[in-house]
């Protein structure tokens, strides 16, 4: 049985955090990056796929963050973290505006380990090694890719995620819906040209 | 199938969640506080900055500032605009409004007056604008208003006239005098006008009089139960508002009791004392009205003493009002 791995310590925190912050609380600043700053790292290092390049983002959207905090208002049903995410991607979007192209996975994972998967057995033929995965997910598009991150990684909900990529959650639907299918018909075929090792 | 699909999503969970590297993590953190330090440090200057090269600028006062500066301006504009109103438009209220205003707050009893007199122009300019237009019922009205303008004038120089001489202020009498005038002007040519315009016929039989009044605004029908002029003319003052000089210069009588019909309200100041003559010796008859004459009723309004051309008849006056104060009234104006 699945359990989430992902610490959640401190989530319902957030929105204290956040006003407090919201009114010059360094302390309660500090906290919040603490909390979210792995999550934001993670999302864009699953798109850039280059350590360095990853962190200097992620410092620009912090940094982003704390300009923008005092036009922050705490909506119902949204999270402190959706509206950060919104700021990452904003960001993203701006680094591929300026730097088109980005560097392939394999060199960012030369670079970094530990974005191989956990050493977990695979449960029946071991069609799949963390490289494998990594290798299957370059064959979807970057929106399904992110709908799967933070889908799976994140733990976020469709909504949420709807609410970052600034799209319906038919669409979050339909989209994750067809990563796994693509990623399942390329499981299958085991002669297929994919690198699957 | 069913095994590879959870064995996906599983791998899609528990991939490996990379962190940022300590010192990276710390540097990144460094970098956010201080630039957290910035902003706050910032935005206290900036609150700084408004509340000190603001304060008189803040939104809290420049906006009920320039909503009393865009009144003015409209405001201004509609002084400007209603100054050239004339009876019956829609800035002719805000006119009047701002001449009464002004009026409130001429300190001045003897400006008080001469600007009342100026008002008085004023309606006298804007009526015959007015009539030049070939706008005869707007016209009509603004002589009404020239009228009351007259009268509130004289009304107010009468009053002041009267102060200033018990104070002896002779300077401000003489100031007066010259407003008078130019007073006395308009109203000639006000009453000269209310000549043209103004139809009163009256009709005697039966011991009644039946009376009709036409005049701009004016439409009135009444019954009076009596026979006495001056009591007609009383009445009719009383009932219309015209003035009396008004009535007179206007009034036409017919007596059918008489069969005479008097219809020449030109006639001199004698033939009306005739009448009044006439009046007295014929005093027993309550329906006699001008027994021995078919000349026609006059009623002096210009007397040069100022005084009515039927003051010879006001001692007899009293042969003929047996039904005095008695008037039934058909119709109202």
């Amino acid at each position: 049985m699945y359990t989430p791995t992902r610490d959640t310590t401190g989530e319902a925190d957030i929105p204290r955090l956040v006003r407090e912050a919201q009114e010059g609380n360094e302390d309660s600043l500090s906290r919040l990056y603490e909390l979210l700053s792995d999550r934001i790292y993670r999302y864009i290092l699953m798109r850039v796929s280059h350590r360095e390049t990853a962190e200097d983002i992620t410092q620009v959207v912090f940094i982003e963050m704390i300009r923008s905090l005092p036009r922050y208002t705490e909506r119902a049903g949204a999270k402190f973290s959706t509206w950060l995410f919104q700021i990452a991607r904003h960001r993203l979007i701006d680094h591929y505006r300026r730097q088109k192209t980005v560097l392939s996975l394999d060199e960012t994972l030369e670079s970094h380990p530990n974005m191989q998967v956990d050493p977990a057995p695979p449960p029946d033929d071991a069609l799949v090694s963390s490289g494998n995965l990594t290798n299957l997910l370059k064959h979807l598009s970057e929106r399904q890719q992110t709908i799967l991150h933070l889908f799976f990684q994140e733990e976020m909900s469709l909504r949420e995620i709807a609410d970052i990529l600034d799209i319906s959650i038919v669409s979050v639907r339909v989209e994750k819906h067809r990563a796994l299918k693509k990623l399942k018909h390329m499981l299958l075929v085991k002669d297929s040209h994919l690198p699957l090792i | 199938m069913s095994a590879k699909n959870g064995y996906i999503t599983n791998l899609l969970r528990t991939a490996g969640r990379p962190h940022l590297r300590p010192e990276s993590r710390e540097r990144i953190r460094l970098a956010v506080v201080a630039s957290f330090a910035d902003v706050i440090r910032n935005a206290d200057e900036r609150y700084k900055y408004q509340t000190a090269e603001f304060t008189f600028f803040s939104p809290s006062i420049m906006i009920p500032v320039i909503i009393a500066i865009i009144l003015v301006v409209a405001g201004a504009g509609t002084v400007i605009a209603s100054d050239a109103a004339k009876p019956g438009d829609a800035l002719f209220g805000v006119d009047k409004a701002l001449e009464q205003t002004r009026l409130d707050f001429t300190i001045s009893r003897t400006a008080k007056a001469e600007y009342l007199a100026n008002i008085a122009q004023e309606r006298e300019k804007e009526r015959a604008q007015l009539e030049a237009e070939g706008k005869s019922q707007e016209s009509a009205s603004a002589d009404v208003e020239v009228g009351q303008a007259l009268d509130t004038a004289k009304q107010t120089i009468d009053e002041v006239r009267t102060k200033q001489e018990q104070e002896g202020d002779s300077h401000a009498v003489d100031t007066l005098t010259k407003v008078e005038d130019k007073l006395l002007e308009l109203q000639q040519q006000h009453e000269e006008r209310a000549q043209e315009h103004i139809q009163i016929e009256v009709k005697i039989t039966g011991g009644t009089a039946k009376v009709e009044v036409r005049s701009a605004g004016l439409d009135a029908t009444f019954t009076l139960a009596t026979t006495d002029v001056e009591q007609i003319i009383a009445q009719i003052v009383q009932r219309t508002g015209l003035t009396d000089s008004q009535v007179r210069a206007s009034i036409k009588i017919e007596n059918e009791d008489q069969g005479d019909s008097q219809s020449d309200s030109n006639a001199g100041e004698n033939e009306n004392k005739n009448v009044n003559e006439h009046k007295d010796e014929n005093s027993n008859s309550k329906n006699d009205v001008n027994q021995s004459t078919n000349t026609s009723l006059n009623i002096n309004a210009s007397a040069p003493d100022g005084s009515r051309g039927t003051d010879a008849s006001n001692e007899n006056r009293d042969t003929n009002t047996n039904t005095e104060g008695s008037g039934q009234d058909n119709s109202g104006d």
